[in-house]
């Protein structure tokens, strides 16, 4: 029902006017004043719909009435309508007012007016509530959308609750919330969110809410955790710690989700605010508090994962650490041991007979074997440390086979076995470390000759291979296998019982002697293969084997021919990845010479020993050929930009002062890790492209 | 020989003390024994040996110490040391060089060995 205030101090008309507008034809309330201040107060407060102002009244002034209502009559979207005399009316009002009704009143006239101002009005109205929705669905729909962009890129729990209570706070600006976290059984958090502080009283009904709203959820049966007032922790956040709620609050209206993906459960979000929430509220709230339960699982999914992780790799050093421990503490003891049978034995300490030496002779036997089986444990737990050093050197690796197999000679003759090495004398040279393909040797012979019944034969062979050769089937446990064009390989084997297939692949698995009958005959750790196989690796080979039972076995390795640059790049690697884990730089510095150049200015840099370049213990220089250029390529560790631009001065000058710059054909350019590129391809092609910029500029 | 030649093996290990000691002096050496790095310091100073066979890993003093305290004295630094280690040598011979020792013995070792780099040194 529509409320008009009449201004007027005719008696007689207003009576009319009442009757007109309170009769049949329209149904609205009618109040008069002539109390500026009281229909002032009126206007504003927007507790009519219309005012009519009389013309012919005195007091107040009409035309400064009119005036004062203005603009909050605009505002509360009040009509007004002037009610004037048609020859003499005040123009002032009649610009003011909306509408204009001329005295003598027509009924009609005046009842179309009403209505039709009062139509307008409540048709402004609906369009502006309408549109004040609008923008706040926008707003929470704008809110809603940043929410979940948030929620998607963050794995931590706190702060993907954080997000989550920034965005309804700002949809819809609630007095409190609070969260109930499982973090686990007995550490579960309460999370309030609140405009004002909070009475210790609510504190702990919320609680009990909590608790409450979160047995309501499950069946009684099968409620995840028994919760108790005691394993709840509060987390409070206060806006503005100026006043303080209490227990009211909880008639508030509120909104009330559970966080949970399937099976899952998080935890729990209720809200209150002190105006009631609209279906769009709901809306949003459901919405919010579903999109953050899939990156909760999604966080602690993750945080399980690293978890396990990290107990993981404290588990891996913890084994490294005691295997290296407790074979240093085992050796004190053994030399001992080793020393005090030594002497028994040499007969200083006394006469030993027969008897006595066969057995001193056994405890020394074992001794001996005891502290093979601690190097094995120590060499395996360094190797795969990544602790072991290697001494790479260009050789030939029939040296080192050829002693091995020296060596075993006599044993392989005490046992009646043939050993035979078929070495191919044009094998190329390679990168090894020569003791350690000594123990490799050393172990593949010796296996043979255990696995191997007397008369039997044992063949080393040596020989040159491609990469097409490798039957990679047989090669297993290796991740990301590299392969190099050409191979030196190095097989050995045996007449002797030969391995089962299901048993191939546990040859090479620590701590695994295959099951068989002569298996306690022949003692050891199995750790030999194991090792075997990390040190081949290390060399950036490969080992594997071939068998068939009661015929024999062939262990076979093969270590890559590389050229200089493959090595020097292999060396990139392993610097780059030390440089990695302590953030040290690492430069190149690439030098390319034409092939015919008439003074060779590399080899004049070599014969100088790089003199002009800052030279460390662990500079690493190569010299190669590659598309009819000459390439001197040197790695210096920990240099920075500083030393960058210091040693491309120092070529520089090296080179203007040579008298004729031009007999000299070279470029040079520098790559830096990490700044150029973060292997050592990318800085190998960095610094190519550098110097074909080179020649073009 | 009228002179026995000294030696000094310092060593927290009694037992491997002993036993060398044994030996040693079997071949008619005169063996001086400490059982901690502070006491075999002290004691080369008081005896100046003839040669030194020293422990890696020992209380008070270790023995790379011991080497860089003695190769660093005029006095002494002619006296050969024998470093003996529970260690991978790799780890031990860089630290050895700057510090001055002459030989090398991996626990667990060879009384042989021992005693035929000891005549390396005392028999020219």
């Amino acid at each position: 029902m529509s409320k008009i205030l009449l201004v007027s101090q005719d008696t007689q008309q207003k009576e009319l006017i009442v009757n007109v507008l309170t009769g049949a034809k329209s149904s609205a309330t009618l109040i008069t004043s002539v109390d500026e201040s009281a229909i002032l107060n009126y206007v504003e407060k927007g507790q009519v719909d219309m005012v009519i102002i009389d013309e012919d009244t005195t007091s107040p002034d009409t035309v400064i009435l009119a005036k004062k209502l203005h603009s909050s009559a605009i505002k509360e979207n009040v009509a007004v309508a002037a009610l004037v005399n048609y020859d003499t009316c005040n123009t002032d009002l009649l610009r003011l007012a909306n509408v204009y009704i001329t005295k003598p009143i027509n009924e009609k006239i005046l009842c179309s007016c009403v209505n039709g101002s009062l139509k307008l009005k409540k048709a402004i109205d609906t369009l502006s509530t309408n549109n004040s929705e609008l923008a706040k669905s926008l707003y929470q729909l704008d809110v809603l959308y940043n929410t979940s962009m948030q929620l998607a890129g963050s794995l931590d729990k706190q702060k993907l609750i954080n997000i989550m209570l920034d965005g309804l706070e700002k949809s819809l600006s609630f007095s409190l919330s609070y969260i109930l976290v499982f973090n686990d059984e007995h550490n579960i958090d309460l999370i309030i969110n609140s405009l004002y502080n909070i009475s210790p009283r609510l504190e702990h009904s919320l609680k009990l809410r909590a608790i409450l709203s979160y047995r309501a959820l499950f069946d009684k049966k099968r409620i995840p955790y028994n919760l108790n007032v005691n394993d709840i922790k509060v987390i409070k956040n206060i806006k503005h710690p100026i006043e303080e709620y209490d227990l009211n609050i909880l008639k508030f209206d509120n909104l009330f989700a559970p966080i949970n993906v399937g099976e899952k459960f998080f935890g729990l979000i209720e809200v209150f605010r002190d105006s009631d929430f609209t279906q769009e509220d709901t809306t949003c709230f459901q919405t919010l508090s579903r999109q953050v339960s899939l990156p909760l699982e999604n966080a602690s999914l993750y945080e399980e994962i690293k978890n396990t992780n990290t107990k993981l790799e404290r588990l891996e050093r913890l084994k490294s650490e005691f295997i290296s421990i407790v074979s240093h503490e085992l050796r004190t003891p053994l030399t001992a041991i080793k020393n005090s049978l030594e002497i028994c034995l040499s007969g200083k300490a006394g006469d030993v007979s027969s008897i006595m030496d066969n057995f001193l002779n056994m405890a020394q036997r074992n001794v001996t074997r005891l502290s093979g089986i601690i190097n094995d444990l120590l060499d395996l737990s360094k190797v795969e440390a990544g602790k072991m050093d290697f001494k790479f050197e260009k050789a030939n690796i029939n040296t080192p086979v050829e002693f091995m197999k020296n060596t075993f000679d006599s044993v392989a003759k005490d046992k009646n076995i043939d050993l035979i090495l078929e070495k191919d004398e044009n094998l190329s040279l390679t990168y090894f470390d020569n003791q350690r393909i000594e123990q490799v040797m050393s172990n593949l012979i010796s296996n043979a000759i255990k696995f191997t019944n007397e008369n039997g034969k044992i063949v080393v062979k040596t020989e040159n291979i491609n990469e097409a050769d490798i039957d990679k089937s047989l090669i297993f446990g290796v991740e990301n296998p590299v392969f190099y064009k050409h191979y030196v390989k190095i097989s050995v084997k045996d007449s002797g019982i030969g391995i089962a297939p299901e048993d191939l692949k546990k040859v090479f698995d620590q701590f695994q002697q295959i099951e068989n009958p002569l298996n306690r005959k022949n003692g050891g750790t199995g750790l030999g293969l194991p090792i075997a196989k990390q040190l081949i690796e290390a060399h950036r080979g490969f080992i594997w084997v071939e068998s068939e039972l009661n015929r024999g076995t062939t262990f076979s390795f093969v270590i890559p021919v590389l050229s200089e640059k493959e090595k020097f790049i292999i060396d990139m690697e392993k610097d780059i990845s030390k440089a990695k884990s302590c953030s040290h730089s690492l430069l190149l510095l690439l030098i390319e010479e034409k092939k015919d150049a008439e003074n060779s200015f590399i080899s004049k840099i070599r014969e100088d020993k790089i003199s002009i370049i800052r030279k460390t213990a662990n500079t690493k220089i190569v010299y190669y050929d590659e598309d009819d250029n000459n390439y001197l390529a040197i790695l210096i560790p920990e240099a920075d930009k500083f030393a960058q631009s210091f040693i491309e001065k120092k070529i520089e000058s090296f080179v203007v002062d040579e008298q004729d710059k031009e007999k000299y054909d070279i470029l040079y350019s520098t790559a830096l890790f990490p700044d150029v590129g973060n292997s050592a391809q990318d800085l190998m092609s960095s610094a190519k492209k550098l110097l074909k910029e080179k020649v073009e500029a | 020989m009228s002179v026995s030649k000294k030696i000094l093996i310092v060593d927290d290990e009694q037992d491997i003390v002993e036993t060398l000691k044994f030996m040693l002096e079997a071949q008619g050496y005169e063996c001086f024994c400490a059982y901690d790095g502070e006491a075999g310091l002290s004691l080369a100073k008081e005896i100046i040996p003839d040669l030194m066979i020293l422990d890696v890993m020992m209380p008070k003093i270790n023995g790379y110490k011991i080497s860089r305290l003695l190769k660093y004295d005029t006095k002494y630094k002619d006296i050969p040391i024998i470093m003996v280690t529970a260690r991978s040598q790799e780890d031990d011979k860089i630290i050895g060089q700057e510090t001055g020792v002459n030989e090398y013995i991996t626990k667990p070792f060879e009384l042989d060995e021992v005693i035929s780099k000891v005549k390396e040194y005392l028999d020219k």
